[in-house]
């Protein structure tokens, strides 16, 4: 089964290397959609249905923070799967998205990483909270 | 942990080789020629505050870009497609820096990544902490600019 997966990342440099490691990895998106902030990631969460969202925490107009928070205040999308995609490594942090059900991909990553981050996902296993 | 180049070039080192396959050389005996170069800011803010600044000549970002792309060898990155790459580099170098510098438990907010095309071969002269990657086609230089905060 392919994924139906959104990149939500200001910069169109990272939308395009995860779509690449995607790829590299054997899980090329059964369709692969964009967008450059979380309110055009809300946007675009209206109109499709996805398996599995990467988002970057901050962005102009609406963080990846907020995105989350969002989604989750909806019944429909609160089991979506979710990975957070940041340079970051405060362990506050990441504790604190882990709690949620969300997923926490470190900037640099492989797409051994990103493999080893969305596996279950992959599989139809799901994530989220 | 003290904010020096001993600090900042393991840092840069890692990300280049895994992001862009530039490996790091040893530096050259005589200082090169100075070339125009593409600088990219971006600021930080939590327990400490500032901003860190990467630089790199123009001559080498298309292939910067091309690698950590995923591109082949003829493909031509255009301006902006160039300059976000250098800003996506630049943010997880900081994200990875800050973390070396002050651990991994503090939470730091980065800024989006602003970019100039410098118009001459001098650079700007930023104070700071200096840190420069020899490469084998060119060189990156980073510099961390602290605002507020311990050093």
């Amino acid at each position: 089964m392919g994924l139906k997966v959104l990149v939500i990342d200001d910069s169109a440099a990272m939308r395009k290397i995860i779509r690449h490691c995607l790829v590299m990895a054997g899980l090329e998106p059964e369709a692969f959609f964009q967008a450059a902030n979380g309110q055009e990631g809300l946007d675009l969460l209206e109109r499709q249905n996805l398996d599995l969202v990467f988002v970057d925490i901050n962005m102009p107009v609406m963080d990846g923070l907020t995105f989350i928070e969002r989604i989750r205040q909806r019944p429909e999308w609160r089991g979506l799967a979710v990975a957070v995609v940041s340079s970051e490594t405060s362990q506050t942090r990441i504790r604190e998205l882990e709690e949620k059900g969300i997923l926490f991909l470190h900037k640099p990553f492989t797409p051994e990483d990103l493999y080893g981050k969305i596996k279950d996902v992959a599989k139809g296993d799901g994530h989220g909270a | 942990m003290e904010l020096n180049e001993a600090l900042i070039t393991p840092v840069m080192q890692q990300i280049f080789e895994s992001m862009t396959f530039a490996f790091a050389e040893t530096p050259p005996e005589q200082t090169p020629e100075p070339e125009k170069a593409v600088a990219t800011r971006l600021t930080f803010e939590g327990p400490v505050s500032g901003q860190v600044i990467l630089r790199v000549p123009v001559s080498l970002l298309p292939e910067l870009a091309r690698n950590m792309l995923g591109e082949a060898e003829g493909y031509t990155p255009g301006a902006t497609e160039q300059c976000d790459v250098l800003g996506e580099l630049l943010n997880v170098i900081a994200g990875n820096l800050l973390s070396a510098w002050k651990g991994t438990e503090p939470v730091f907010r980065l800024g989006v990544p602003e970019t100039e095309w410098e118009t001459n071969a001098s650079g700007p002269a930023a104070e700071g902490v200096k840190a420069t990657l020899w490469l084998e086609t060119g060189w990156a230089e980073m510099t961390v600019c602290v605002r507020s905060g311990k050093n």
